[in-house]
């Protein structure tokens, strides 16, 4: 009764907007306590209480306007994680390298989807898309270079276009994105945030994840298939390198529009598409693997079972 | 494995089940409760108040044993009462209100315990204090809902005079409202979802 109250204090200015913080928190404190006490097989009451208090204290953290601290956080966000990542897996200090290396490449040019659509939408020059088209660029032209000698399956195999078309599907092979570094910063930017207490983060990093776990074998699951489809062109890999390139690079050029963008963005960009290369080859050689089996109609079917 | 962890243990067992509609019925009556404990800052004297439901509810369990509405009922006078007692006593003697609701549910939960221990065994008494929630049922649930409705009902009505109650005293009582009048409304509703969180969390986290 009062322990979410007092943390939608910190939240909202009117007792209205206070009162619809306050219900559904308490409410999540109740379920996950409930949750927590089935699986643990302890006594709930004491749980649920002992659930909101955490909340509480990450709510109030994230309420109070320590701005300062809270930037300090964010602006040594992606290398710090994604070193961190590179040392658990222990794939040794090249790992390590690579992680450092793209989190402080991916801090310096504003590498992010979520910022460059913004951009393409208010900010006259656009650098921030013209970053992440230009990494598109780079990657899609690397990718089908390595790909000279094989009959190319796909645009798939080399697009990073679907990838962002599909509404980043983040999450999905994580794993493979994420230990080379082909991570737009976002999600791990994210986590970091949600660490320091920050709700709004939380909510989108669950929103995240839904989204992916249904991309991936969930409601959404046919329509990765069918756009998978749609995007699949037998041809030769050149001729996509080089449609698919001019596309996207057309946009991209820095001086197309008008507008001054700054050279971090661009040189950024290229590195960023130049990692990107070896994550997307990994990523299409497991999709090829991956495909032998008839992995997508059984997920879709689950997906059917799990709707029903 | 989501489904599993997070869905699973809902959907199989009753208890759960109720367990939760409690959980969301006693969020949306009380966390509004709570807003308005803290705008007054009455947050420390909800639980003492929610303490000093212990001796109605014990007395309750005195005569009728462990049935749920004997001990509401007797939580929800014992409350009352307190309040009501304390509120006399700090408008009669130099007492602050902080000071005799302090003594008062001191007192109360002293009372509870004694009461209890005359006849329940251990279980009862630790059943009283800390309420299960997983043991909520169908008269529970309905207790729990209907007085969550209650509160809402009762609070929009009394909405706007308990805000200006709140912010801006003097003006409430220039308009020539009775403000005390609204207090005492508000602590009654309080009151009554403390009853009510009393099964879930009993009378020692009720205010929870």
């Amino acid at each position: 009764m009062l322990l979410p109250a007092v943390a939608a204090s910190f939240w909202a200015r009117e007792v209205w907007s206070m009162t619809a913080i306050a219900a559904p928190m308490a409410f999540l404190s109740g379920a996950i306590g409930l949750l927590v006490s089935f699986h643990a097989g302890l006594p709930s009451g004491p749980l649920i209480v002992l659930v909101a208090q955490p909340l509480l204290h990450r709510l109030v953290a994230a309420g109070q306007p320590r701005l300062g601290a809270r930037k300090a956080v964010a602006s040594g966000s992606p290398s710090r994680l994604s070193s961190a990542h590179g040392y658990k897996h222990a794939g040794g200090a090249r790992r390590l390298r690579v992680g450092v290396a793209f989190g402080a490449v991916g801090r310096w040019s504003g590498f992010c989807l979520r910022g460059a659509v913004e951009d393409a939408l208010t900010t006259p020059g656009a650098p921030r898309a013209r970053g992440f088209l230009l990494a598109m660029v780079v990657a899609l032209a690397l990718v089908q270079a390595l790909t000279l000698d094989r009959p190319a399956r796909s645009l798939q195999g080399g697009g990073a276009a679907d990838v962002a078309v599909l509404g980043r599907r983040a999450a999905r092979r994580a794993d493979v994105r994420r230990r080379h570094g082909a991570d737009g910063g976002c999600g791990t930017r994210m986590l970091v945030l949600a660490g320091g207490g920050n709700l709004r983060s939380v909510v989108v990093f669950f929103v995240f994840g839904f989204v992916a776990y249904a991309t991936i074998r969930g409601i959404l699951a046919p329509t990765r298939a069918a756009m998978m489809a749609a995007s699949s062109v037998d041809s030769c890999p050149a001729d996509i390198a080089a449609g698919g390139g001019g596309i996207v690079l057309v946009p991209a050029l820095p001086s197309s529009s008008g507008g001054r963008v700054p050279a971090r963005h661009l040189v950024g960009g290229a590195l960023i598409g130049c990692w990107c290369r070896r994550a997307i080859w990994s990523r299409a050689c497991w999709a090829a693997m991956s495909s032998s089996r008839p992995r997508s109609r059984a997920s879709t079917s689950r997906a059917a079972a799990a709707m029903r | 494995v989501i489904y599993d962890l997070l869905v699973a243990p809902f959907a199989d067992f009753g208890f759960m089940k109720r367990a939760l509609v409690a959980c969301l019925c006693l969020s949306l009556g009380g966390s509004s409760i709570g807003v308005f404990l803290i705008l007054r800052r009455l947050s420390l004297m909800g639980d003492a108040l929610a303490h000093a439901l212990l001796p109605g509810a014990a007395l309750g369990f005195l005569l009728g044993g462990l049935s749920l509405p004997a001990m509401s009922l007797g939580g929800f006078l014992a409350g009352i009462a307190t309040a009501l007692v304390s509120g006399a006593i700090a408008r009669f003697t130099s007492m602050r209100e902080d000071a005799s609701f302090a003594a008062a549910y001191l007192t109360a939960l002293a009372l509870g315990v004694l009461i209890v221990s005359l006849r329940g065994s251990a279980v009862d008494l630790m059943n009283i204090l800390f309420g299960a929630i997983l043991a909520v049922d169908r008269t529970a649930l309905l207790l729990i809902a209907g007085t969550s409705t209650l509160t809402l009902v009762g609070l929009a009505a009394i909405y706007r005079p308990l805000v200006v109650e709140c912010f801006n005293p003097g003006f409430l009582a220039a308009m020539g409202v009775k403000g005390a009048l609204y207090h005492y409304l508000f602590l009654a509703l309080a009151v009554l979802n403390m009853v009510a969180a009393f099964q879930a969390l009993g009378t020692l986290m009720a205010l929870g």
